[in-house]
């Protein structure tokens, strides 16, 4: 309980700490939001007129501190303000149409990528010194050490604009009727195809090493010996004994993965246009829309310490040391 | 009867607002698809609150609005306007039998109440004409007409006026704030104005049921689709997901063009000036043989060629004005100053070196006449890819006669800040484009915009031109406006604080697989730009499905 308590209170620090960078970082960035927005219209408006859309975003208000004490009270409130990029839509709606794309796009890509991994993994581990275990392993390591934006970019020229197999752009055909019936679904399948690949091939590589590791570490402990000694199935051995206790250590990997995934995904969406946080995040900063940069570092804050709760979770629950401690 | 004149006026309108559109009529339906770089479309149909650019002109129109390529005035909700004799008012009148899009009258009880609010809310006073004092009073004459009193005798007050877009009263008044109403129902008065849908990455609002112009417009629907950058919008246009470009694409031939060269085109007609501005306040730019030895140095045709991919228009022009506004330029600089525009290295050299910037410590490069190092940067936006290779460009050209210079590529927001302040040695920038030179020179000159815009901070300027700019308005005849516009030419090309370079093309691609009535460089019927109001709206009225 004690354990407990004290990592909630490290998460309230953590999340202060983060949200007061939120706040700082656009501020520190030189430019205007108001000059940032207009900047396409290229010099086209009057400064006066600037000076009237200023005012009435309410960048010209207070000071710093007084900014930072107004910023406080409405992340905590809830009500995070206008956009300015989407003036005057709520920065709350935003992040509702754009946050579960980016929570779609990452949960199937990450799980896949971790699923795969595991079980590649494990057969790497069991089986090293056979073909699988020295081939899988290095090639998803070449893929993996490639930057996402190239490995999108590849992709997006050759299976988009050159072959044209899939859609440039966008979570599904613009032109539909989004909900729940089967050709919408469809076109969203088929819209997340190449994003989901990119997801699965930059992060595979770190779920193999990190099983196929934790595995040879355990396939050495004696209990192992003793199970192949009693002549008990390869099958049984690799996934009731050797697996199940290697996987304790990847469990942090994998929650704290998950929350990191949100903001590297972030290339992955510009890519290929896809209307998700890290998409959303870029055209924010560029527009120095501060409402709107804060709303979304503060998801992917919270995403990153919840993610790491749950792995504090599970951990208490897999780990009997833990729990007496 | 009423309802017949309308529809005739309406008809003869159209018709003469094309040349080769006048005789056929073009069956209605179709639509019209549109690149916008934004996050996401929102229900938001208020037109002087569109930061995406995609309502005002489409929902709503001007008054009127002045288009330069062919000189005249296309009228639009305004039948007409006139000046007083003594140039101290305007009288704009509606034309007769206007609707809301529900059916509501739209007369001058609305343009009242439209400048009301400008009066209230700053937004709503999108040209500044009640902020600055300029109008003192607005006036219902009648049922359909507006009077506006001048503070002073004002010509070109209408230039402003015309771009604002009567709003409906029994819409707005109805409104909690003003200035964050979004107007959901897309009550309006221009060609489309009923929402089909609004979804995050695509909006598509179709036609008007009580559009003034009869049989207009020909399309249906005018679809709108999201998209982050330039970038992105190559290969949806490659791909012919889009009718209508406003956007740099690389290589458009090659990319663009090859796709599909039956049906891709673009037309890159001259746009605003870019300069490369020079700030007098720091040495060496404070001497003005430097200043002219490096406007000799650099060989346009080939930046042109090179580093902007021969789409640009070269201006050698010395008096501040591009080839937008090639009507304005008065040949007498041409002759006196041309020599300026044209490149001429040994000539920048013989300057340089009757001027003492010689090469003193012998390294290679020349020195400033006192023996210290002679360095400087170009600032540039960071990504501007054809800016940045085009200051590259002017670099090796300076290397070339001893002077060393360097790219300064820094992100928008410090250049923003930079330019504005006059905080840089050398800085490439464009011009302001508008519907006359005069505004342009305002924005280079004046006392007033220093701080306040990229341009205007090089540290050239003088009592007698802001008095000159501040007197254009007072005018009345061609003769003085013409002196006017000479005498500005003539302070520009002698004190020369920023050297031309090219004018920009006018970025337009359109695709006519789909869709035709575009304007060409065989039937330029308006500059073909989307961003402004009133262009944007000539253009989709004359377009078409095939």
């Amino acid at each position: 309980m004690r354990y407990l308590f004290s990592r909630l209170l490290f998460y309230f620090v953590a999340f202060f700490i983060a949200i007061s960078f939120n706040f700082l970082l656009p501020r520190l960035m030189p430019g205007d939001p108001v000059d940032a927005l207009f900047a396409g219209a290229a010099g086209r408006m009057d400064p006066s007129q600037m000076d009237a859309v200023r005012a009435m975003y309410g960048f010209s208000e207070g000071t710093l501190l007084e900014q930072y004490g107004r910023y406080v009270v409405s992340v905590f409130s809830g009500d995070l303000g206008p956009s300015i990029l989407m003036y005057p839509t709520e920065v709350t709606r935003v992040l509702g149409f754009t946050f579960p794309w980016t929570l779609f796009l990452v949960g199937i890509g990450v799980i896949s990528a971790i699923v795969l991994g595991l079980v590649f993994g494990i057969i790497a581990a069991y089986r090293r010194g056979g073909w699988f275990a020295s081939i899988v392993p290095p090639v998803t390591a070449v893929i993996s050490s490639m930057p996402a934006v190239v490995t999108a970019l590849l992709l997006f020229y050759f299976f988009g604009l050159k072959l044209e197999w899939f859609p440039l752009s966008y979570a599904a055909d613009p032109a539909m009727e989004p909900g729940w019936h089967g050709a919408y679904l469809k076109s969203v399948a088929y819209h997340a195809v190449l994003p989901l690949f990119v997801i699965i091939m930059v992060s595979l590589s770190q779920w193999v090493m990190v099983m196929r590791n934790s595995m040879i570490n355990v396939l050495g402990e004696d209990m192992v010996t003793m199970a192949e000694a009693k002549g008990l199935s390869t099958s049984r051995i690799m996934l009731r004994y050797a697996a199940r206790n290697a996987v304790l250590p990847v469990v942090t990997s994998v929650a704290m993965g998950l929350g990191f995934a949100v903001a590297g995904q972030i290339f992955i969406e510009i890519v290929f246009n896809y209307p998700g946080v890290g998409n959303t995040l870029l055209k924010a900063i560029n527009a120095r829309d501060y409402p709107l940069v804060q709303a979304l570092l503060l998801l992917i804050v919270l995403f990153v310490l919840i993610g790491n709760f749950i792995a504090d979770l599970t951990y208490l629950w897999l780990d009997p040391r833990l729990r007496k401690s | 009867m009423k309802l017949l004149t309308a529809a005739a006026l309406g008809v003869s309108l159209a018709a003469a607002s094309t040349t080769v559109l006048a005789e056929s009529e073009h069956p209605h339906g179709g639509s019209l698809t549109v690149p916008i770089i934004t996050t996401a479309f929102t229900e938001s149909f208020n037109p002087y609150v569109d930061p995406t650019n995609t309502i005002a002109g489409i929902v709503f129109e001007p008054l009127a609005f002045i288009n330069p390529m062919q000189d005249r005035t296309h009228y639009r909700l305004a039948e007409r306007y006139e000046y007083g004799d003594d140039q101290r008012s305007i009288t704009y009148w509606l034309r007769d039998g206007l609707q809301w899009s529900d059916g509501e009258t739209l007369d001058a009880d609305d343009l009242m109440y439209t400048f009301k609010l400008a009066k209230e809310v700053a937004i709503y006073d999108l040209a500044g004409v009640l902020a600055s004092g300029r109008v003192t009073n607005v006036v219902k004459v009648n049922d359909r007409a507006v009077r506006f009193d001048l503070a002073r005798p004002d010509t070109t007050i209408h230039w402003d006026l015309n771009t604002y877009m009567p709003l409906p009263e029994h819409i707005w008044s109805q409104a909690a704030d003003p200035a964050t109403f979004t107007n959901p129902q897309a009550i309006g008065s221009g060609p489309v104005t009923e929402v089909a849908y609004v979804r995050a990455q695509q909006m598509e609002i179709c036609r008007n049921p009580h559009y003034f112009l009869e049989d207009r417009p020909y399309l249906d629907c005018i679809k709108y689709r999201a998209f982050n950058d330039n970038g992105q919008i190559q290969p949806a246009l490659m791909r012919d997901e889009i009718d209508w470009g406003s956007n740099f694409i690389a290589d458009i031939d090659k990319t663009y063009v090859a796709a599909d060269p039956e049906h891709h085109h673009y037309w890159y007609p001259a746009n605003d000036a870019i300069n490369i501005y020079l700030n007098t306040k720091r040495a060496p730019f404070n001497d003005l043989a430097f200043r002219q030895a490096l406007s000799v140095a650099i060989d346009r045709d080939m930046i042109v060629e090179l580093a902007a991919y021969g789409y640009p228009t070269v201006n050698d022009f010395p008096g501040g004005i591009g080839h937008h506004f090639e009507a304005y330029m008065d040949p007498a600089i041409y002759d006196q100053y041309g020599w300026l525009g044209q490149y001429d290295p040994d000539r920048a050299r013989e300057l340089l070196d009757a001027n003492g910037y010689v090469d003193a410590n012998g390294d290679g490069m020349r020195d400033m006449p006192d023996g210290s190092e002679l360095s400087f940067d170009i600032r540039v936006v960071n990504g501007w890819t054809d800016w940045v290779q085009t200051v590259q460009m002017v670099t090796e050209y300076l290397a070339e006669i001893g002077i060393e210079a360097h790219v300064n590529a820094v992100e928008w927001g410090v250049y923003d800040t930079s330019l504005k302040e006059g905080d840089y040695d050398a800085a490439i920038n464009w011009s302001l484009l508008s519907t006359h030179p005069i505004q342009t020179y305002k924005e280079y000159y004046h006392t007033s915009r220093i701080g306040q815009i990229w341009h205007a901070s090089h540290g050239v300027h003088s009592a007698h031109i802001d008095e000159l700019i501040d007197n254009f308005g007072t005018l009345t005849n061609d003769a003085d406006r013409a002196a006017t516009l000479s005498e500005l030419q003539r302070f520009t090309a002698e004190n020369m604080p920023f050297i031309p370079v090219f004018s920009n093309p006018t970025w337009f691609q359109y695709s006519t697989s789909r869709v035709e009535g575009w304007p060409t460089p065989e039937n330029p019927y308006v500059h073909p730009v989307f961003y402004t109001v009133g262009k944007k709206t000539l253009i989709f009225n004359n377009l078409y499905q095939k």
